[in-house]
């Protein structure tokens, strides 16, 4: 199947995801709302980030673009092919890393390649290869238990791309991260992501995060989610954490999102914070 | 602290030197048994020990296992003289019903005896092989479809939850109805015991296997059979080996009763064969054996999860 170049590499059309009523949580007999009316184009090679409150829905339209889950009503392409069902073109990082834990981290690489089998198996090097890019050469005969949640979630990032997938989904795959490691692990995703010139939809609940690594970021709102807003990084932008553009936009999006603090919350005189 | 290791080297020595003197010194109740079996296993530990002194000496690791091991012969050599002590020495126990120790070494001095036990635990291994075999074979791959399929596990439940824990050995008459030979009819039983906590065991690994592992498995391309055979089993693999002990701890227990009444052959036999001559010391003699040979079977299913399961080690600790 081989998309025209001008096809966005992900679409959605009015996407709408209910979820059945579970007995004794949701008691409203008609399920609850979870994306009502999305609209989504991904150009191929864009990184586009998902930003919003929790339980917005934004990990559900990235399980249903994966074909993880089904949406109840709209449309859903990847690279011009209709979504149904798991389609290995897809790269897929939970905020678990999941790794396998009775492979070792070589075996959880090779997963993919060995599942696929056939032509399309890269050679042993390849895989040696991604896993001296994410840095764990030494690890790489380790099993899943002796590493720490960096090293596993980097990991499970090179297993997600050594079937290099043109499409890669992101679920918060840093967000149990301490800060260090997850500044680090942001430029590690941009070299891979651009090397490849992967597209990419990242979910997050860090704004820096967004703004730090993507092209465009879409904000959600609260439940039923849709894109409320849509802002464009574009390829002048300073991507360090405390450029004046980084920081006025961060507060943009919080305003977005409620967050900015208003009058009432400002303290009458700066000099309380001076120390 | 010094003193206190060279206690701990000598004591198997000391508790061996002691149970000889017991039964070399110590006036008699009932007759010695003639067969110099006995004292010359007690001579055998001591210069096993003595051997193994020697050759920790040279490896510290040897060292530090002898003195985790040194108590435990120390206490099992003071057992067997005090077993003495109560039958053959002061007739505590009553005989013939409980024969000492020089008495019960003394059936693996005779030929005829040895002959015996090695051909009923040839019997017994060939009875347990079959049965616990193919029961467990059987018992895995019905797990595996009862814990996969919604439909399987729909059906398959109700019958396990109600014949699941009828012990084995109550199908005895219906087996011996179905099968044209004891070896069949025991092999069935045998079988049918391993099966029920084999399928019970491998379903509810099959079925907690984590949801978010086989939606990894299927983003990198793994299809229905894969995820049968590269997730779920390995992930179950810690509760199906939970299912192979219950199902050879059950598969020894109904050996030994279908040899007990049907099968004219193995270790149950020969205890049942042994009790008709009131020969209670070949009694105690197979049970020995049969403990050597059991925990020699499980030692190695223990070894053979050790080994699997390397990767579980740093979860769950045993």
């Amino acid at each position: 199947m081989v998309a025209s170049p001008s096809a966005p590499a992900v679409s959605a059309e009015q996407v709408r995801k209910i979820f059945p009523p579970t007995d004794g949580i949701v008691t409203d007999s008609a399920g609850t709302l979870a994306l009502n009316g999305v609209n989504l184009t991904v150009k191929a090679g864009e990184f586009v980030s998902l930003v919003g409150p929790s339980g917005c829905g934004k990990s559900t339209l990235l399980r249903i673009i994966a074909g993880l889950t089904e949406a109840t009503s709209g449309r859903v392409s990847v690279n011009g092919v209709n979504v149904s069902g798991v389609d290995t073109d897809i790269g897929f990082v939970f905020q678990d890393p999941n790794l396998f834990p009775w492979l070792t981290v070589r075996q959880n690489v090779a997963f993919g390649p060995n599942m696929r089998g056939g032509w399309r198996n890269p050679h042993a090097a390849d895989i040696d290869d991604l896993i001296q890019r994410v840095g764990l050469t030494a690890f790489a005969d380790a099993l899943p238990h002796h590493l720490s949640g960096g090293m596993a979630q980097r990991a499970a990032l090179a297993r997600a791309l050594v079937n290099r997938p043109p499409v890669l989904l992101l679920d918060e795959p840093l967000g149990a991260l301490d800060a260090f490691t997850r500044m680090a692990m942001q430029d590690e995703l941009r070299n891979l992501t651009r090397r490849h010139n992967t597209t990419t939809l990242l979910v997050t609940h860090d704004i820096d995060e967004a703004l730090y690594l993507s092209d465009r970021v879409l904000i959600f709102s609260p439940r039923p989610g849709r894109i409320q807003e849509e802002m464009v990084i574009g390829s002048g932008f300073t991507r360090a954490r405390n450029a004046p553009g980084f920081v006025e936009r961060r507060l943009r999006i919080l305003e977005t999102l409620h967050f900015a603090p208003t009058q009432a919350d400002l303290p009458e005189s700066a000099d309380h914070w001076k120390i | 602290m010094r003193v206190k290791t060279a206690i701990t080297a000598a004591a198997p020595l000391l508790a061996a030197g002691g149970a000889f003197a017991v039964h070399r010194y110590w006036p008699d109740k009932t007759p010695l048994s003639a067969s110099p079996v006995f004292p010359r296993l007690l001579g055998a530990v001591a210069a096993a020990w003595l051997a193994y002194l020697a050759a920790a000496w040279y490896s510290a690791r040897l060292r530090q296992r002898a003195g985790e091991i040194a108590p435990l012969w120390a206490a099992a050599l003071v057992s067997v003289s005090v077993w003495q002590v109560l039958t053959g020495k002061t007739g505590a126990l009553p005989m013939p019903f409980f024969p000492g120790p020089d008495r019960v070494f003394s059936v693996f001095g005779a030929p005829s005896e040895i002959k015996m036990l090695v051909e009923g635990t040839l019997h017994s291994l060939r009875l347990l092989a079959v049965g616990f075999g193919c029961g467990s074979i059987a018992g895995f791959l019905l797990g595996v479809w009862i814990g996969w399929s919604k439909q399987a596990h729909y059906w398959g439940m109700p019958v396990l939850k109600f014949f699941g824990p009828v012990p084995a050995t109550a199908w005895i008459p219906l087996a011996l109805v179905l099968f044209p030979t004891t070896f069949g009819a025991s092999t069935f039983i045998i079988g049918l015991a391993s099966l029920f906590p084999m399928i019970v065991l491998t379903a509810s690994g099959i079925a907690s296997v984590r949801h978010s592992h086989l939606e990894v498995a299927r983003t990198l391309g793994a299809n229905q059979r894969q995820l049968i055979c590269h997730v779920a089993i390995p992930s179950a693999l810690p509760s199906i080996f939970v299912g192979l002990f219950m199902a050879l701890s059950a598969s020894f227990l109904t050996l030994i009763v279908a040899e007990m009444i049907g099968v004219k052959a193995g270790l149950g036999f020969y205890i049942t064969w042994a009790q008709n001559f009131a020969e209670y010391y070949k009694v105690f003699a197979a049970l020995l054996v049969m403990g050597v040979f059991f925990s020699g079977l499980m030692s190695a299913l223990f070894a053979v999860r050790t080994r699997v399961l390397r990767w579980q080690q740093g979860v769950i600790k045993w």
